[in-house]
């Protein structure tokens, strides 16, 4: 799915901005604040990559997904995970059905097949569940009674976990955490925020929002700016500045920094470096740039990097959080020169 | 290229001035502080500072070939550019895209955004003036190349003091004429005298200059001699010592005071002697009173510098003679420290050994005249040059480490003449088994006591008058005639 013919490349950057402009501010019409939250949601889709959101009941984490989707005019789907909540839930089975005169095993989509998936408080369902939306995650299909079914493209995950009540929880293991492309913390509103919350909710007034391309149509117009994001440029000096980002935070690393040496078990993975560098192309394309630079890269270590960092016992045991190792790798780290 | 060598300027330019004026500098700390650098030392560190500068501005230029290989580098340059124009590593991007060392993989990694790049880089570059971008700044450079400087003054300080020595006798006598000059020169009121502080001073100098030959020294020292008995009136003071006591001259005045008031021969005309202001004639007054006034005061104080002037320059002939006698001795090799280059002392007792010149630096144990070793010299000072030595023994400031001091032929032993004709002072052991008979014949003195330590014939008493050195007797009768 390549770029449109007749669109020049100045035409179908200042598409992105406006698309991905339009759909934050749409966004925002239902969500109040979580300004950062929403920009990434919308990188990450552009990026083809998943989210893991983080933060306690009743902050609109649902709301923002759903809002999103009806603004993106993507399909929508939401999965409540629970202890007992079994792979076949997810993905889907294949059903024995009886048409015209004979009976066949016809295959009955699970949720996990829309455009845009929310896996609510995804660390309440056992392993093998999670493990079971690890392949759609990352291949973009799933394999039922050896069937392969594809997934419509775009595809995007968005788990939400809660921080607190963790009895009877199953945490992410390592390397689904890896498949998140971005780990958002969402906190709790400001003040202003709150009575802004309060009016909207409460009022007569519903608010609503305009979905900006129609359903049909929508799939293949993302799928037309990712193509774009993958079109940023990217020069030898800012992938150094990855590798030296990543070679920071790898403990016993060659260029790994004292903290992270003391405080953290293992390091990003390559993933972590490729995180970085999509999101810095889509910060780059909305600053109007067509080249990644140093600040766009820096805008996305955070979010990209916290959930791939494992911290030891002296780190959890002092407290020490991935995004103040983070904050201290922000500040220590040289560009290259 | 320029702001990087800029770094090294100061220190380079320190460096040199050091070494150039590193001799001056040495005669200053010494005639300052005293304490003395050695004139190979001084050559040492001139060409330490030498060296140092030149490995200073060889770095300097290699630190700025590099920038200069860095500005010329291709991508290196795209990168400051980008600093300066604040591009967003677009420039940087374009550079990679477009590298003329590499043009197929350049064009390999265009997107077709590429042209987007390439215009939002030619409009940034169209308000680049690399004029304006690029004033060079020589300011923090500056600054630290006087950071530079200063430690390396402070380091160039604390060698030159580590590596100076405590003066010789001959340089610390020039100490001395120095502070007398300082001296003179704080009391003088006339140009006269001033004139005579600065020739004492530049005496002083030329002493304490180990570079200077003893020849040169000594025409110095005549030179002084000369202008102080130009100043001094011919024995005028003594006239008046016989006739009115210790009266002393007033000066430009002309009213003389006496200062005993109680002569009565004395003739109302009395000749003032005095230096500085107390030059002239001055009316003595046979009235009894004080004698205390200002003018006479100063003559004595001008008269008592002249005397110590006499006494250092004195000991200063004496010394450069010593000095020179021994120059010869060793090769007319100069020996600063009085050691090296001196001959060794060989089978010959009668020979003169390396043991034989002056160890300002060493213990002298000898010689140990015991409670005469307290006396005091004259001169004053002359002690102030021995370290851990006789201890104002001697007028000269030092005694002679007299390790070869056997110079006596044993009996049936045979050699060359001894050659002490100028020695001043002799150390010597009095030969314990041994005494003349009346026949002539060297016969075993049971009776006389053994010697323990050598004898000396240091004087033993500071003597009041200022004759020169060679006038004095230096060696007692009684052992004359031990001497041939």
């Amino acid at each position: 799915m390549g770029a449109a013919p007749q669109q020049s490349p100045d035409e179908r950057t200042e598409e992105f901005r406006r698309v991905f402009h339009t759909a934050e501010a749409e966004v925002s019409k239902v969500i109040v604040g979580h300004g950062d939250a929403i920009r990434k949601l919308l990188t990450a889709l552009f990026c083809g990559g998943h989210i893991l959101i983080e933060g306690v009941p009743g902050l609109g984490k649902t709301l923002l997904v759903k809002t999103a989707s009806e603004v993106l005019g993507l399909s929508f789907k939401r999965i409540q995970f629970t202890p007992d909540l079994m792979p076949a839930d997810i993905i889907g089975t294949q059903v024995l059905t009886e048409t015209e005169g004979h009976r066949e095993f016809v295959f009955k989509p699970g949720p996990i097949f829309a455009h845009m998936v929310l896996g609510d408080e995804i660390n309440r369902a056992t392993p093998k569940t999670q493990s079971a939306v690890l392949e759609a995650m990352e291949e973009r299909q799933v394999t039922v009674f050896g069937q392969t079914y594809r997934l419509d493209p775009p595809y995007i995950v968005l788990a939400t976990q809660n921080p607190i009540e963790l009895e009877g929880t199953y945490p992410l293991p390592e390397a689904q955490m890896d498949r998140f492309l971005f780990k958002v913390v969402i906190g709790s509103p400001k003040p202003e925020e709150l009575r802004e919350i309060m009016s909207r909710t409460t009022g007569a007034v519903m608010h609503t929002v305009k979905p900006m391309f129609d359903r049909s149509t929508a799939p293949a117009k993302i799928e037309r700016l990712k193509v774009l994001v993958r079109e940023v440029m990217v020069s030898e000096a800012v992938e150094r500045y990855v590798v030296s980002i990543i070679s920071a935070c790898t403990p016993g690393g060659a260029g790994a920094l004292a903290e992270t040496s003391q405080y953290l078990r293992f390091g990003p993975s390559p993933r972590g470096a490729q995180a970085l560098i999509l999101s810095g192309k889509v910060n780059a394309l909305l600053d109007g740039r067509v080249s990644v630079g140093y600040e766009d890269v820096d805008d996305a270590i955070v979010p990209a990097l916290r959930h791939r960092l494992l911290r030891n016992f002296q780190a959890e045991a002092e407290n020490v959080t991935t995004d103040q190792l983070l904050e201290q790798v922000i500040k220590r780290l040289k560009r290259p020169r | 290229m320029l702001e990087t060598l800029a770094y090294v300027a100061v220190p380079a330019l320190l460096a040199i001035i050091f070494a150039l004026a590193m001799p001056s500098m040495a005669r200053t700390i010494g005639m300052r502080i005293g304490r003395f650098l050695a004139v190979d030392m001084v050559s040492a560190t001139r060409t330490a500072l030498l060296v140092a500068t030149a490995l200073m501005l060889a770095g300097g230029a290699f630190l700025g070939w590099t920038a200069y290989r860095k500005s010329d580098d291709y991508n290196a340059a795209a990168e400051r550019i980008d600093e300066k124009v604040h591009a967003h590593e677009q420039v940087i991007t374009l550079a990679a895209l477009s590298d003329p060392a590499h043009p197929k993989e350049s064009e390999q990694a265009r997107t077709p955004l590429f042209p987007i790049l390439w215009r939002n880089v030619s409009s940034t570059l169209a308000r680049f003036d690399p004029h304006r971008e690029f004033v060079p700044d020589f300011g923090e450079p500056l600054k630290m190349s006087w950071l530079y400087g200063v430690a390396l003054a402070i380091v160039t300080a604390v060698a030159v003091m580590a590596l100076a020595e405590p003066p010789t006798p001959l340089q610390q006598t020039a100490i001395d004429l120095a502070r007398l000059a300082d001296k003179l020169e704080k009391e003088a009121t006339t140009p006269d005298d001033k004139a005579l502080a600065g020739a004492v001073r530049k005496t002083a100098e030329d002493l304490a200059n180990p570079a200077l030959p003893p020849e040169v020294k000594q025409k110095q020292l005549d030179a002084l001699k000369q202008e102080m008995e130009k100043k001094e009136p011919p024995k005028a003071s003594d006239q008046n010592r016989g006739s009115s006591g210790s009266s002393a001259g007033s000066s430009g005045s002309g009213k003389g005071k006496e200062s005993s008031g109680a002569s009565s021969n004395a003739t109302g005309q009395s000749k003032g002697e005095g230096k500085g202001g107390g030059q002239g004639k001055g009316e003595a007054q046979n009235q009894p009173g004080s004698g205390s006034g200002a003018q006479s005061k100063r003559g004595d104080k001008n008269k008592a510098s002249s005397v110590e002037i006499s006494k250092d320059i004195s000991k200063a002939e004496t010394l450069i003679e010593t000095e020179g006698n021994s120059e010869k001795k060793s090769g007319n090799q100069p020996s600063q420290k009085g050691e090296g280059s001196a001959p060794r002392p060989g089978e010959n007792p009668n020979q003169l050994g390396g043991g034989s010149q002056p160890d300002k630096n060493g213990p002298a144990p000898i010689p140990m005249p015991d409670q005469n070793a307290n006396r005091e010299i004259p001169g004053g000072s002359a002690s102030k040059g021995t370290k851990g030595g006789s201890s104002g023994d001697t007028h000269l400031g030092e005694f002679p480490a007299a390790t070869n001091y056997q110079r006596y032929l044993k009996p049936g032993e045979k050699g060359p003449a001894l050659d002490i004709r100028d020695a001043r002072y002799v150390t010597f052991r009095i030969p314990q088994t041994v005494v003349a008979s009346g026949s002539g014949k060297l016969m075993p003195d049971a009776e006389r006591p053994t010697a323990t330590v050598p004898y000396t014939n240091a004087p033993l008493k500071a003597a009041p008058d200022n004759a020169p050195p060679d006038e004095r007797q230096l060696v007692p009768p009684r052992y004359r005639e031990l001497i041939h």
